[in-house]
Formats: structure tokens, C-alpha cells, sequence
């Protein structure tokens, strides 16, 4: 997903823009405050933009398809167990 | 019309800028070459390695004796590396690995943050360690300060899109400068030319979010142009059709599977492997690696899905293997668990096998790390005949008695140069 900028953070440095190694951001530093992700579908949530940028003014978004598939760890037992009240 | 705008010249071309790239380009440097980097990113975060690793495969005789051999027959016959390993490239690799450990220590890079060399992960219980756990969540900034610090000329936004050969050698490559919102084409003039392109994905439809190319354990900018390129130029390639399958969390694919440390469970909760039955941090659970279809075999054969389950570590342990993922790397996906409460003391993360990709195949290198075409050399993931992921692409780049330093003077003239340059840079001419 897009990476999301804070704009009242961000202070139109363009690290972002720079550094990010799937070049998901454009910046046109004559017409723009702050960068913009264009290709949000291509953020490989790598994390080096919110770690990079100065302000702090980023995060990311991880899309609902991409969720990590979790149980209590409670339950791994046999279901014998489950099921008798032992 | 695109512009052919900038021409550039150096005695070494290093196509890729992640640590491969970067390390051949410090080799080279350090050997008096003027050397360019073109890089399709930035260096500071590019490829693979951007935002850190936590192993490192190498050899050190104060810790694992005087005999390298010892850890050649872990790598070539226990280690899930060993598959398509050219068994003296390994010896060359692993009697340099130690250097290198140092080297990146020397820069900044924590190899023992604990204080002393710890080898964990990836291992079987009872068997000699051989992966070096270390912080590298800095690693690509380092080096690229280590590399402009010794002359080199890294040029980022700058994809190489064709290699060049001249009477029958080596003589450059043709980049697309994409720095600027109008993009334009440069020539890199380099009698030497030094590929660190990486692995390869986005071959195979994704398999956990197939409507989402994107989700990579590996660099989704890694997508083999340079071996296709090198195809182009006539190198010889190998092992091409043995593509390997990354695993690690359903549905977030991320790499770090070996820093998890836990047990791979059942839902009825019995270990999937006879290795561990209680996490082990020294060891963590190599069944994944042993058994590399696991989690694709238990699901198709109804025993599964198969966990990762850490919830008995100790808070020490814990700790220790949170700080692992953040020096892998894995910072996304610990600030995503953080937002949706996963806890790996509480909840044990399914796991699943990922499409496949290829790492460590591609150009076929002698122990210089040379190509079949004369000024052609190759390093890291891309190399077909050796693979030893961070560690190989540290190690693989230290071949500098077989680069040439200096540019032959019939390369010069072809391009119509200023003959004079700076030992610290490069002639640029525009057209």
C-alpha cells in the first residue's frame, strides 16, 4: 500500500524519494512541499523510508491481503485434549 | 526523442550497487581503479540487503579451529546452500570470509554485538555453526561511505539496460539515467565490467498475494536484467532451471525465517522435525531447510497448516530474537504485528512456502570471480556456480589481482576522450 506521508511532518527533503530502493515515489521539488507515492502497489514495506526520513513522517500501510495468518499458541495440542476437559 | 546525454568513463564499470556491487567497487578502488557505479536505486538502500541481515556465512579459525575443511563439508553437504556450490570456489570463499568479517567491523557494521563472535540460526543441534550473527541494518550506508571514501563514483538512478563488447572484450554499457523526470541515455565506457545485479524475482506468479507482485521476501527490484544482459553479451550461464523456494509467514512475505526462534508445530502441536522440541537460540528450527517443501506438504497432506510457535522462549531469548529481526531487516513487519497485536510469546504465525525465484544462479565465475567473456565478472546472488547470500556477495567481490586498473588506450581513442583525468574521478563529457 501507498506509504503515507505526514505533510504537517514532512519538510520536503525528498529522501524518500531518494533512497527508496523500489522508487515508489516521485518529487517535483519546483511544484511540490512533499513527495508523493505513485506506485503505492509496489512498496515492498521494507521500512527504509519511515526509518530514513528526518521528520518521522512516514509509516506504512500493510495491505489486508498481505495479513499474518496467527493462532494462539494455546491451541496447538492434540484435539483429544480439547474436547475430554482434560 | 530520448537524448544520449552524458558519457562516462572509468577502468571498472560495477553494474548493481548492493553489496556486492559495492563490495567489488571498494576492491577495485583500493587497487587504484577509477571505478563507477551505476545504480538503479540508491546505494545507501538498494537491493536485498537494504534494510539489514543477521547471518553471515564465513569461516573463523579462532572459533572454528585451524581446519577450513570443517566448515567446507557443512556448507557443500549439510548446509541448504550447498546445492549447486563449486566445491573450490567454496574453499576460496570461506578463507577469505574472515577478512571480510573484519573489514565490516572495522567500518562500523556490529559483527559480535554481543561482544564475542556468536554463530546461531540455521543450524543443526550437535553440529559446528558456521553463520555469523550480526547487525546489519547499516550495512548499505556504511559501505557506500566506504566506497566514495576510496574514489569510487557511484551513480544512483542510473540502470544499466545493455552491456557493450568491442573486438571481442568488454568495453561498457549503455545506462538510462532515470535521476531526472526526463530520462536520458548514457554510454559508461569500462574495459572492465563487474555484475552484482542480484538475485532474481517476479519470475512466478506471487504465491501468497497473487494480485500483489510486490510482496517479496527478496528486492522486487531484482528482476534479472543484468543475467539477461549477460546472456546478451555471451556469457555462459548455469543452473538456471533450479529455481529455489524462499518460505516465512503467511501471508506477508518476508525473509528472517531462520531468525524466528521457535518450534514448527502441528496444530496438534507436535514438532514437524526431530530437531528441536522447545526453542533453541542457537539453533533455531532448520526443519524448514531440511525439509524445503514442508509447509506446501503438510498443507497438501492434511496434517498441516504448520506454525511457527516461540511462545516457550525465555524474555532473554526473546529479546535476542527481536533484535535479530530488527537487524535483518524485518522492521515492517514487526511495527505491522505491533498494529495488529501478534505476539509471537502468545500466537504462533502460520507459515508457507513462497513462489519460486532463483538465487545464486546465473553467471558461471572462476575463483577470480571472472566470466566467460574476457572483462566480465560477477558477484553475489547473480552467480550460478556459488552462493552464500550476504556472505558470498562480501566475499565474492575480493578478486582484485584479476581486474585491470588502467584503461587500455585503444578503448580510449574508440571514445574520443579527454585524455587526462583525475585520479579521484571520472572524465564526463557531454555530447
Amino acid at each position: 500500500m501507498p506509504p503515507i506521508i505526514d505533510p504537517e511532518k514532512c519538510t520536503g527533503c525528498g529522501t524518500c524519494a531518494q533512497i527508496c530502493p523500489v522508487q515508489v515515489f516521485r518529487f517535483h521539488r519546483a511544484e511540490e512541499k512533499t513527495p508523493r507515492p505513485v506506485f503505492g502497489e509496489e512498496c515492498w514495506h521494507c521500512n527504509c523510508c519511515v526509518e530514513d526520513c528526518p521528520a518521522g513522517a512516514i509509516r506504512l500501510r500493510v495491505p489486508v491481503p498481505y495479513m499474518m495468518v496467527h493462532v494462539d499458541a494455546d491451541t496447538l495440542k492434540p484435539a483429544r485434549s480439547r474436547h475430554d476437559g482434560n | 526523442m530520448m537524448e544520449t546525454k552524458n558519457v562516462y568513463e572509468a577502468d571498472v564499470l560495477v553494474v548493481g550497487g548492493g553489496v556486492a556491487g559495492l563490495m567489488a567497487a571498494i576492491a577495485a578502488a583500493e587497487k587504484g581503479a577509477r571505478v563507477l557505479v551505476a545504480e538503479k536505486a540508491d546505494s545507501r538502500r538498494s537491493g536485498s540487503g537494504a534494510a539489514g541481515n543477521d547471518h553471515f556465512r564465513c569461516y573463523i579459525p579462532e572459533c572454528h579451529g585451524p581446519d577450513v575443511e570443517r566448515i567446507v563439508y557443512e556448507v557443500l553437504h549439510f548446509s541448504q546452500v550447498g546445492q549447486c556450490h563449486d566445491p573450490h570456489l567454496t574453499r576460496v570463499f570461506l578463507r577469505r570470509s574472515e577478512e571480510i568479517v573484519r573489514k565490516w567491523e572495522s567500518w562500523g557494521i556490529p559483527m559480535r554485538p554481543t561482544g564475542q563472535w556468536e554463530f546461531t540460526g540455521h543450524a543443526y543441534p550437535g553440529r559446528v555453526r558456521s553463520g555469523l550473527k550480526y547487525d546489519g541494518k547499516k550495512q548499505k550506508a556504511i559501505m557506500t561511505r566506504e566506497a566514495k571514501k576510496r574514489g569510487v563514483t557511484i551513480l544512483n538512478h542510473m540502470p544499466v539496460i545493455e552491456l557493450l563488447k568491442k573486438d571481442g572484450r568488454m568495453a561498457g554499457a549503455v545506462a538510462l539515467d532515470v535521476s531526472a523526470e526526463e530520462p536520458s541515455l548514457c554510454v559508461i565506457a569500462a574495459p572492465s565490467v563487474i555484475l552484482g545485479t542480484g538475485c532474481t524475482t517476479r519470475l512466478y506468479n506471487n504465491m501468497a498475494t497473487p494480485g500483489w507482485m510486490f510482496n517479496l521476501a527478496y528486492c522486487p527490484s531484482n528482476a534479472g536484467g543484468g543475467i539477461a544482459q549477460a546472456w546478451r553479451i555471451g556469457a555462459k550461464l548455469v543452473n538456471l532451471e533450479m529455481t529455489s523456494r524462499h518460505a516465512g509467514p503467511k501471508y506477508f512475505q518476508r525473509c528472517g525465517k531462520g531468525t524466528w526462534i521457535g518450534v514448527l508445530r502441528y496444530p496438534d502441536g507436535s514438532p514437524l522435525g526431530p530437531f528441536v522440541d522447545k526453542p533453541d537460540r542457537a539453533c533455531g528450527d532448520i526443519t524448514s531447510d531440511v525439509w524445503n517443501s514442508s509447509f506446501t506438504d503438510v498443507m497438501k497432506n492434511g496434517r498441516g497448516p504448520a506454525y511457527m510457535d516461540c511462545s516457550g522462549l525465555t524474555p532473554e531469548d526473546y529479546d535476542y530474537m527481536m533484535w535479530g529481526m530488527d537487524s535483518e531487516g524485518l522492521k515492517g513487519m514487526l511495527n505491522y504485528m505491533d498494529e495488529a497485536g501478534i505476539d509471537p510469546r502468545r500466537h504462533a504465525v502460520e507459515f508457507m512456502q513462497y513462489e519460486p525465484f532463483l538465487i545464486g544462479k546465473g553467471l558461471e565465475i572462476d575463483e577470480h570471480g571472472r566470466c566467460s567473456v574476457p572483462g566480465l565478472y560477477a558477484a553475489g546472488d547473480m552467480v550460478g556456480n556459488f552462493r552464500a547470500d550476504i556472505g558470498g556477495a562480501g566475499s565474492r567481490a575480493n578478486m582484485p589481482e584479476a581486474i585491470s586498473v588502467k584503461t587500455p588506450p585503444s578503448v580510449t581513442r574508440s571514445y574520443a576522450l579527454c585524455p587526462m583525468w583525475p585520479k579521484s574521478g571520472l572524465c564526463v563529457k557531454k555530447s
